[in-house]
């Protein structure tokens, strides 16, 4: 059996990785489809005007409130989403749950459904996008520093640790000031500004653990070039560390969003500001809010924890609290 | 250790250039806008008008001079960019003259007369105006060139300085006279000269030179009989800054000058100084940005600090534990308790507590409390997995079968090997933390950091986030430098390696 297939196995009988992974894609698939789920608009329409697919994503000029599209496609065949209210698109304040509003609405009258499904997404895409960049930069810079060595590895070396310290609020300040438009794009350049660090990092301790390896020197001796002995033998070994980081940092960084959203400078729609709205007293609203961060940031906590603890065959090993029993045998 | 620690911390200088460095480029992004109509003024004032690293063309006195006669000459009479030139030559003043004056040879005969006259202003705040010579088109070209032939020999740095010294401590009309005469020329001296008073007895003399800067450059910043020592320290701290952006309009830049202009006349080069010897400058709202700084920064590190420790005095035994009963109850009643404070997130932990009501009974200590709750989490799960690999080891079940209790294997067994992380740890989460703060800090109304921050943002104050970048890279080396001597001190192998590190290093 290869140790891949051990890894295969632990994880797929843990429980923790079944229900982190479970509920994450739930998420990934909310964030991903919110038009499917909750849009003023229709998914399909046809009628005089034709067909129209998703018009929320690709015209979103020509329905401008709720009213308007229910105006427009009055006499079309049409699948509409599974809630027909957009996540801003406003009716009657603090109803209860009900069929049109399956969460109830908010102060503002605003459908709390619509609000965190449309918050998945600025979540999920704030942290896939920064994580994307972190992982890609860090990675490449920690494997040319680890790998070149001397005078390169030092030049990425301090910046690196000096990062890997450094406080993110002060970055997301600084791009703030920059960009106050409170787009999702500027949010995550700057959390990866300051989340490269740590990947850069583990990544170059691999490389420079497995540089000298016989392994590697038989790949050189070989034939084989730097590219391909860095590719295939090398970075193989630092992609366990990173994916376990990679997944930690997900929680962190929605966390972060929702600490960032409360002091103002957030990112729109996201839950973050929902949790803030608890400053004017109102419940509604956070509750929501704080019920999917926390499926979110447990789901990837828990997937998190099992993978890392699924790639230490030592502790894997070491079933329940058996070592102690074990070691009163002895 | 002590070597290697005061080594790293070196590291703070090419950390705190680089910093800045980047900081200052990426705030350069900020727009600036300045209302009003001296805003070409203003913008001087505040160094927009440099470009941001590089100056490879500094202007000076000399340059502004040449290029305001150049353009009076050259625009036709009574237009506004005529008007605009002799201005700029009438700002320019006295320091102007040594580059005006002794060209007028060279010049058609039309054109002098057009300079000469438009040095009239000058001669009338020079108060060496005769018989309204300088505004006679006919008498202005000699009445200049009589004074430059008597008194150009004046027009030198040296006699300029000890006309200033010599004003400071007499202050006899005679002695005002002769710099008066000088006009913008004495600014330099003059500016050398003011000091901060520490007494009332101090303040003749101070008063003299700045009645006389006001004078000659027409900036209403003086002192009074009644100003008290405190007004008149804040009032030389403006004309210092004033002076710092003004300086190379009256002063021509040489040699090595000229060559350390190419930085020093930057935003970057001008912000540097500002910084270091303004104390940092002023924010948004006008006040001292160091003065603020230490005042917040007392009120974030005391939640700060008490928070961290708070936290990982609840952590660490709580990961033990946790690890100790692996997979039973109450590791998971440990994970749950720790979870939830953590997935409530200082925002509702904070607004929760707000709306109990426990922000007004010491919302400093419960600031701590809830950042010890929201911190507590990540430290408890890392001494779980430090300490579990670290229960299957063969010593461990060595030490049991010895006949070791649960809390000895544990504690003087287990957590020496697996406690390490965890305390180094305490001091990389010092940055991390401080968004939590900044939370925490906003929900209970602290007047600490976070709230100037959030201030600056919305003003766009690039000052406060400029300083507060650089206090971050500070923070930043402060806990490398700790974590690796933290290591070093508890782990003698680590002490090794560390050393090791360096000896290859070099």
């Amino acid at each position: 059996m290869r140790h891949r297939d051990r890894f295969r196995k632990r994880l797929s009988h843990s429980f923790r990785m079944r229900t982190g992974a479970l509920v994450l894609a739930l998420f990934a698939l909310a964030a991903v489809f919110a038009e499917f789920l909750a849009a003023d608009a229709p998914v399909v329409a046809w009628g005089d005007r034709g067909v129209v697919v998703l018009p929320a994503v690709f015209r979103p000029a020509a329905y401008p409130s709720r009213e308007a599209a229910e105006e427009r496609h009055k006499n079309d065949t049409a699948i509409w989403p599974l809630v027909r209210y957009g996540p801003n698109s406003v009716s009657e304040p603090s109803v209860g749950m009900s069929l049109a509003h399956p969460l109830g609405t908010d102060m503002h009258g605003r459908d709390l459904y619509a609000r965190l499904v449309h918050g998945a997404r600025a979540a999920l895409l704030l942290a896939v996008a920064a994580l994307l960049f972190a992982v890609v930069f860090g990675s490449l810079l920690g494997a040319f520093a680890g790998y070149v060595g001397g005078f390169w590895d030092e030049v990425v070396a301090r910046p690196a640790e000096l990062v890997e310290t450094f406080p993110a609020i002060v970055v997301v300040a600084v791009v703030r000031a920059v960009y106050p438009d409170q787009a999702v794009w500027s949010l995550a350049v700057a959390v990866a500004a300051v989340r490269w660090a740590e990947i850069a990092r583990l990544v170059r301790a691999e490389v420079i653990r497995f540089g000298g390896a016989e392994f590697v020197e038989a790949a050189r001796a070989l034939g084989s070039s730097h590219l391909r002995v860095l590719r295939h033998h090398i970075l193989p070994h630092a992609l366990r560390p990173v994916i376990v980081t990679a997944l930690f940092a997900v929680p962190s960084i929605v966390l972060l969003e929702a600490a960032v959203s409360f002091l103002g400078f957030g990112v729109r729609g996201s839950w973050g500001v929902m949790l803030a709205e608890a400053a004017s007293g109102n419940w509604r609203a956070p509750l929501c809010a704080v019920l999917a961060l926390g499926a979110l940031v447990g789901a990837s906590y828990l997937l998190a924890d099992a993978v890392g603890e699924a790639l230490d065959a030592r502790v894997a090993a070491a079933s329940r609290s058996a070592w102690w029993a074990r070691g009163k045998k002895a | 250790m002590l070597r290697y620690a005061l080594r790293r911390v070196l590291w703070v200088f090419p950390s705190v250039l680089g910093v800045s460095l980047i900081a200052f480029f990426v705030l350069s992004l900020v727009p600036v806008e300045i209302p009003g109509d001296d805003s070409g003024a203003m913008r001087h004032f505040r160094f927009l008008d440099r470009p941001l690293f590089f100056n490879l063309e500094p202007s000076d006195v000399r340059s502004r001079s040449l290029q305001a006669v150049e353009a009076l000459t050259n625009a036709p009479e009574g237009s506004a960019e005529a008007q605009l030139a002799q201005d700029e030559l009438v700002r320019l003043g006295g320091a102007a003259l040594p580059f005006v004056l002794p060209p007028f040879e060279d010049m058609t005969p039309a054109k002098r007369v057009r300079v000469a006259l438009a040095l009239a202003p000058i001669a009338e705040r020079m108060g060496i105006e005769h018989r309204g010579e300088p505004n006679d088109p006919e008498q202005a070209v000699t009445f200049w060139n009589r004074f430059w032939q008597s008194h150009g020999t004046e027009f030198h740095a040296p006699t300029a300085r000890s006309a200033v010294n010599r004003y400071a401590r007499y202050g006899t009309e005679a002695r005002a006279l002769e710099i008066t005469r000088l006009d913008t020329f004495a600014l330099p001296a003059v500016m050398d000269a003011i000091y901060v008073p520490q007494s009332a007895e101090e303040m003749p003399p101070l008063r003299r030179l700045l009645a006389m800067a006001s004078h000659v450059t027409g900036r209403k910043d003086r002192i009074g009989e009644s100003t008290t020592p405190a007004e008149a320290k804040s009032a030389v701290e403006r004309w210092r800054r004033w002076w710092l952006a003004f300086e190379t309009d009256y002063v021509p830049l040489t040699g090595a000058s000229r060559a350390a202009a190419f930085l020093l006349e930057t935003r970057y080069g001008k912000w540097v100084f500002e910084t270091v010897v303004l104390r940092l400058g002023k924010d948004a709202l006008g006040r001292p940005l160091l003065d603020e700084l230490v005042k917040r920064a007392r009120v974030t590190a005391v939640v700060l600090l008490a928070g961290l420790a708070l936290a990982y005095f609840l952590a660490v035994p709580l990961g033990i534990a946790s690890a100790y009963r692996r997979g039973l109850l109450l590791d998971r009643g440990i994970a749950a308790s720790v979870l939830v404070p953590y997935l409530l997130s200082p925002v509702l932990l904070g607004l929760l507590a707000f709306h109990l009501g426990l922000a007004s009974v010491g919302p400093g200590l419960w600031a701590s409390v809830l950042l010890a709750a929201a911190l507590s989490a990540e430290p408890m799960r890392q001494q779980r997995t430090e300490l579990m690999p670290v229960l299957v080891q063969e010593y461990i079940q060595a030490a049991i079968a010895r006949g070791a209790g649960p809390l000895r294997v544990l504690v003087m067994h287990g957590l020496r090997n697996a406690a390490i992380p965890v305390i180094t740890r305490a001091t990389m989460e010092l940055p991390v933390a401080l968004t939590a703060c900044f939370v925490l800090e906003q929900a209970f109304g602290l007047a600490g950091i976070g709230e100037a921050t959030l201030q600056a943002i919305q003003h766009r104050d690039t000052g406060w986030l400029m300083t507060l970048s650089l206090c971050g890279t500070v923070w930043a080396v402060v806990a490398m430098v700790l974590t690796d001597v933290t290591y070093g001190l508890l782990d003698p192998r680590m002490r090794h390696t560390l050393m090791l590190l360096r000896r290859r290093r070099e």
